[in-house]
């Protein structure tokens, strides 16, 4: 179940902050990923695993006026941007 | 007396320009200042003889700013890399700071015992390559640059790499003694050893090529003809040789320029300024004593010393490197000697590191790259 499944960065990828969001670098894959301002803050939250209802719930709380259908969303596409780049990754011990 | 029209634009050279990224994307660092060769044309012999290497510490502390600013790849060169003992313990100091890296080295001190090293952890998995300098097709010509055997054990260690796998590319500095040799290095590299491609740059006036002069340096008769054989070998090859400096990529830009003359055109996106060179956007350099320069070309342009000046204060705000990026912001028009030239749109400048060995200053153009003495010449000739 997709639900289920805990997500956590990939500890060797590094986040560089830049003025407008970070650039995500995994040194294995060679592999880069631009993220917005709303991307870093997930990207923090992150550091620990945590389930999509976990991530969406995190969304709602840090950002007032976003519907749950949106932060889902969101929420969606960060995983499914990230996960294929082994920039983020399924934590097994979920 | 300047007139108002000659008055180039000054800018603020202590502030970055806009959009620079907060660091660099890699970092081009000597480790050390040994090498077991004495190269007639290398660069780096002044740096070499005046500085001191670094221990291990103050690199792997250097690493950790490195990761700490995310900073994703670095090129470990010299002097020759292999003659640190340290070497894969710098290596492992890289990839656990999360980077990737290259090495420059001249081959001669790799073995099956080196091939096995890089097997340990990630050693392999990060290279993105290890570039071997190549300058001739036999010993009697490479040697003719370097000291005797260079040529025979560059040769194995290139095999070594190729036939373990190793993301191995060559480098061909042209220059006096193999400007008549590049058929001849062609085959050896492309036919023979099987590489998919090489590169090729040109013995620029510094380190001990300002010793040697004519005996390593292109006259302007050999460029030309480096010219025409390069651009002759590059369509046989299918573009497997490569230049971003040096003869083959002077004719690259003006068959470029030709091109689009012929179409009309009269300029070039990124032409028309000192625009050349864009590594200082991305990268910049260390010397083997840890001294910071905007590129390892320019050693003279200090920027402070590694674990005493934070990197990335370095990188937006020191002088020296933001002198270097200001220079796309002079118009190659108000500079003396290109204010008449009808192909400034399609000029960059050449090099600031050429022109500072040259003339001892950056805002100038490079003679050697100039379309229109170019065109100038076919015409007398």
């Amino acid at each position: 179940m997709i639900q289920d499944k805990r997500y956590q960065t990939n500890p060797v990828v590094s986040c560089g902050n830049e003025e407008d969001g970070a650039v995500l670098y995994n040194p294995d894959t060679d592999n880069t990923s631009v993220i917005n301002l709303t991307g870093q803050e997930l990207w923090a939250f992150l550091k620990t695993p945590h389930t999509t209802d976990e991530i969406v719930e995190h969304l709602l709380q840090n950002y007032s006026g976003v519907s749950g259908e949106q932060a889902t969303e969101d929420t969606k596409l960060f995983i499914e941007t990230l996960v294929p780049d082994f920039l983020l990754e399924i934590n097994d011990n979920s | 007396m300047i007139t108002a029209d000659q008055q180039q634009p000054i800018h603020d050279p202590v502030l970055p320009p806009t959009g620079l990224s907060l660091r660099p994307q890699s970092v081009d660092i000597s480790l050390t200042g040994r090498c077991n060769l004495q190269c007639r044309y290398c660069f780096y012999n002044d740096e070499m003889v005046a500085l001191s290497d670094l221990p291990t510490d103050r690199w792997l502390s250097f690493f950790e700013e490195l990761g700490e600013l995310a900073v994703q790849r670095v090129t470990l060169s010299g002097g020759e890399v292999f003659t640190r003992p340290d070497l894969f313990e710098l290596i492992d100091g890289v990839i656990d700071n999360k980077m990737r890296y290259s090495l420059l080295t001249n081959g001669t001190l790799i073995t099956e015992k080196t091939i096995t090293a890089f097997e340990t952890g990630k050693r392999r998995l990060r290279m993105d390559s290890i570039q071997v300098s190549i300058d001739g097709s036999c010993a009697a010509i490479h040697n003719r640059s370097r000291p005797p055997d260079s040529f025979d054990r560059a040769i194995r260690g290139l095999r070594l790499l190729k036939e373990a796998g190793f993301p191995v590319t060559v480098r061909v500095t042209v220059n006096h003694h193999n400007v008549n040799d590049l058929d001849n290095i062609a085959a050896l590299l492309l036919d023979d050893l099987g590489l998919p491609g090489f590169s090729t740059n040109e013995a620029e006036q510094m380190g001990t090529a300002r010793c040697y002069g004519q005996d390593v340096l292109l006259t302007e008769e050999e460029r030309q003809q480096a010219f025409t054989t390069l651009t002759t070998l590059s369509n046989r090859y299918n573009n497997r040789i490569s230049a971003t400096a040096g003869p083959l990529a002077m004719a690259n830009h003006f068959a470029d320029i030709e091109k689009r003359l012929a179409r009309g055109e009269t300029q070039m996106m990124g032409c028309g300024t000192l625009s050349s060179c864009g590594g200082v956007l991305t990268k910049m350099a260390i010397l083997h004593d840890g001294t910071m320069v905007p590129c390892n070309l320019l050693p003279t342009l200090t920027m402070g010393v590694i674990g005493v000046t934070p990197l990335q204060e370095a990188w937006l705000y020191h002088p020296s490197i933001n002198g270097v990026r200001q220079r796309r912001q002079i118009p190659l028009n108000s500079l003396p000697g290109c204010r008449d030239c009808d192909y400034t749109g399609f000029c960059s400048g050449g090099c600031p590191a050429s022109v500072m060995a040259k003339f001892g200053k950056l805002n100038v153009t490079d003679p050697t790259i100039c379309y229109r003495h170019y065109r100038q010449q076919g015409e007398t000739q």
